[in-house]
């Protein structure tokens, strides 16, 4: 190579690296102001995608009064429409905001980690946690599986470790890097959600309910799904601890807390070796974490619904989500009267 | 610490310019070796002694060889290197195996556990750099090459951090040279190596996305049809592919960023119109090697079609050994082995003669299609130990049960990661219209510039912050 040919070669690629990187930071801005949601733990979708709505919601209206914290049964079974207009009504009128923060998956391990997050962005004058037993069980099949993917996501530590001099260099890019906060939410959109982790449950709109119009076939994969779920009920101190943790932080930033259950489904106690003892243990570790932290607590009537408002073993058709929201809305009133 | 992680690129923020700001090579190497050795360290620093072991032995063993002309002597020195080389490989990385074997047949007849398992971790990169170190002796023992006067420079070798952990397993004649000599770092190279990077990098990402949609059919095959189970055999295959071509990719572009040329590690493998040709596309540092340090030594293909069978087999099954200890890659090298075995009776032994002749297009594209396949089923069995359920997803695949499984509503994946695959096709169309995986490098600089962007933006897009390890790593 002559020396003008070498001289043409490194101008070229001094060309090619300039337009390289000037591209970059244009695509990066491009989808900076595209108003694609931020993401946050990519290792557990559902967590992501809430986070961000609670964090833009927050961000165009305001702070929420009411944030209901639980799993899927709370994702789908709980429609703040219409626990903010019922709470309103009572309230003559005034304005409510009730965000609904059930993530399928979610137990009492990852309820510490909820509240942080809602923290961070929110300032709820009230919690309410649904404290389902499947919520406190430490023997059902996946509850310590979700706990970790969730809490062992790159962005859940980067985002609520004690952050020390590399984790604020990962949090400041987490946080500001356009490119790295949009991936996971495009990569959902790119590969699809099927592709993505086993849910607790289908499709589900936290303003509509759950999204079937008909109550799916119980059939023996989701029997046996269900029964390694409840099957037994045992609760170790590490949830326990969790949920006083939980509730302490809630507590701790000036909110009241709300316990409470939720209808369950009849044929999902005949999967139950013990039906009794699990219901009875998942309302003694309710009712103690009441005491223990001076929370308050309710339980839903056990003819609020029934078995044919359910679309599946766990969670409820839009119309009985409706019914529960309702009787939520009445429970805040009345064990959370000045909240 | 992964090339895509931020450990890295503050790693390459403090070695990159002070390798640009020393002028000697002397100096740079010197650099590059420290750099290696914390890079090492950085996952386990008390296997950094191994490391240095390894290449202690073979430096001064090497050089013990050049010193004499006593055939004899040099025989038992390169058995010295030899031992201490596959010794090491053998004690850390199989005998548990070995152990967990004996003991299992000790209980099925009857007597207790012979053997203890140490359950030690494997030194991570151990049979890629004792493989590059066992090459270099014996290319020296073979006259190839000259010993290494500097220990430095063959520290650096051995060491080089870029390919340390996962390859290329690289060869004295190439990468020691390159160290040796001096070199410069230009735009030109960096360049180079950006574009090598940034298309590992998506190249990675791809095979990250693609492992969410394998991941979920290998984890329950019992409830999964057929076309599902071939679906997720095909994403698998994919998805280890582009997980080592991108690992490849990018420990070549940061080498060329220090103005050093790794060799190709892929040459479009699945373009191969035969399993002989695929496979010698495939992971080609380490599948050269084998050719040139045990095919070649077995008797290669000059002693008859029997032992050009059986040759065939041997290294198919060591192959499979090599990437694990466990009867899966057992299994697999095996499997494979026998396919090879099996084209060889076939095309009657003329397959890589054949591969250089004309074709026709059907031909050619029947020949990819089913060389394809049959290292896709194969990796099957592969994918057993990297994940695990791969006995069931070959038996679900041969009943060919549940038609309709790959599009049922559950599963809205297969179009979209589809289409990663076809861009991982493309890049393998470019590279074997350009002969090289630097495919760009003779475009206008424009069209360079667009490239670099357009993967780097993809990657990032793609990758998401959740960080998948190199499959390869655990080899």
């Amino acid at each position: 190579m002559n020396t003008r040919t070498a001289t043409d070669a490194v101008r070229g690629s001094a060309r090619a690296l300039a337009l390289a990187a000037l591209l970059v930071i244009v695509s990066n801005e491009v989808l900076d102001r595209s108003g694609w949601p931020a993401a946050v733990l990519t290792g557990h979708p559902d967590s992501m995608t809430r986070y961000e709505s609670l964090r833009a919601q927050v961000a165009a209206e305001g702070a929420n009064d009411v944030v209901v914290i639980g799993a899927s049964m709370i994702h789908g079974g709980v429609i703040p429409s219409v626990v903010a207009e019922e709470l309103s009504r009572q309230r003559d009128g005034a304005l409510v905001r009730v965000f609904n923060f059930g993530i399928a998956g979610h137990n009492a391990l990852t309820f510490p980690m909820l509240v942080e997050l809602v923290l961070a962005v929110d300032r709820p004058r009230a919690f309410v946690f649904r404290i389902s037993p499947r919520a406190t069980d430490s023997t059902a099949a996946e509850n310590n599986r979700w706990a970790d993917i969730v809490l062992e996501s790159a962005y859940a530590k980067a985002l609520l470790d004690p952050l020390p001099p590399r984790g604020r260099i990962a949090r400041w890019l987490l946080d500001h890097a356009a490119l790295r906060n949009r991936a996971p939410h495009l990569r959902l959109r790119l590969i699809g959600e099927g592709a993505l982790p086993e849910r607790a449950s289908g499709a589900m709109d936290p303003e509509r309910g759950y999204r079937s119009r008909e109550p799916r076939v119980l059939n023996q994969r989701m029997r046996d799904h269900q029964r390694a779920i409840v099957r037994d009920w045992r609760t170790a101190p590490a949830y326990a601890d969790a949920l006083d943790t939980a509730i302490g932080a809630a507590q701790a930033a000036g909110a009241r807390v709300l316990l409470v259950d939720a209808p369950q489904r009849g044929a999902l106690l005949e999967l139950m070796a013990s039906p009794e003892r699990n219901l009875q243990g998942g309302r003694r570790t309710l009712q103690a974490a009441a005491e223990r932290t001076g929370a308050a607590s309710a339980f839903v009537p056990p003819d609020l619904v029934s078995d044919r408002d359910f679309a599946d073993y766990t969670h409820l058709l839009p119309e009985a989500a409706a019914v529960y929201s309702h009787w939520l809305a009445g429970a805040i009133a009345r064990e959370l009267p000045d909240f | 610490m992964l090339f895509h992680t931020l450990d890295f690129a503050l790693f390459l923020a403090l070695v990159w310019p002070a390798a640009l700001l020393l002028r000697r090579t002397r100096q740079q190497n010197l650099l590059l070796l420290v750099a290696s050795y914390f890079f090492y360290g950085w996952w386990e620093w008390r296997y950094v002694p191994l490391l240095m072991v390894s290449t202690g032995v073979d430096f001064v063993v090497a050089r013990a060889i050049e010193k004499t002309s006593d055939v004899a002597r040099r025989r038992r020195l390169l058995g010295v290197s030899l031992a201490a080389n596959l010794g090491m490989l053998g004690f850390f990385k199989y005998w548990d195996f070995f152990a967990a074997s004996s003991n299992g047949l000790a209980t099925w007849l009857g007597a207790g556990d012979v053997l203890p398992e140490l359950h030690w971790l494997l030194p991570i990169g151990i049979s890629f750099y004792t493989f590059q170190s066992m090459a270099y002796t014996i290319d020296v023992y073979r006259g190839q090459i000259p010993a290494s006067r500097s220990l430095v420079e063959f520290a650096t070798f051995i060491s080089f951090f870029p390919q340390l952990v996962a390859g290329p397993i690289e060869r004295a004649r190439n990468l020691l040279r390159a160290i040796a000599a001096p070199r410069r770092i230009d735009l030109v190279a960096i360049e180079a190596g950006v574009f090598l990077f940034a298309q590992g990098w998506l190249l990675k990402s791809v095979a990250d996305v693609l492992g969410t949609v394998a991941d979920p059919i290998f984890a329950s095959p019992k409830e999964q049809g057929a076309w599902m189970l071939l679906w997720g055999a095909y994403a698998f295959i994919f998805q280890i592919y582009c997980d080592f071509f991108g690992y490849s990719q990018m420990a070549r572009g940061v080498a060329r960023c220090f103005g050093i040329s790794l060799m190709e590690n892929f040459r479009a493998p699945f373009f191969a119109p035969n399993v002989r040709e695929l496979w010698a596309r495939w992971h080609v540092s380490l599948t050269s090697w084998l050719r040139d340090y045990v095919f070649y030594p077995l008797g290669g293909t000059g002693r008859g079609r029997a032992r050009l069978l059986l040759n065939l087999f041997v290294v198919m099954l060591l192959a499979g050994l090599w990437h694990g200890a466990g009867w899966n890659y057992v299994l697999w090298g095996a499997g494979f082995g026998l396919i090879l075995v099996g084209h060889e009776l076939l095309s009657g032994g003329a397959g890589a003669r054949r591969s250089t002749s004309p074709r026709s297009a059907l031909r050619l594209a029947l020949g990819c299609f089913a060389s394809f396949h049959a290292f896709t089923l194969a990796g099957v069995m592969f994918r057993a130990q990297v994940g695990s359920g791969g006995s069931a997803v070959a038996q679900g695949i041969a009943h060919l049960s549940g038609l309709g499984g790959l599009f049922a509503s559950e599963w809205q994946s297969p179009p979209l990661a589809l289409g990663w695959i076809v861009l991982v096709w493309l890049f393998d169309v470019l590279q074997l219209r350009a002969g090289t995986s630097s495919w760009s490098s003779t475009w206008p600089w424009p069209a360079r510039g667009f490239a670099i962007a357009g993967m780097l933006v993809a990657a990032v897009i793609l990758a998401g912050p959740e960080t998948r390890s190199f499959i390869y790593f655990q080899f």
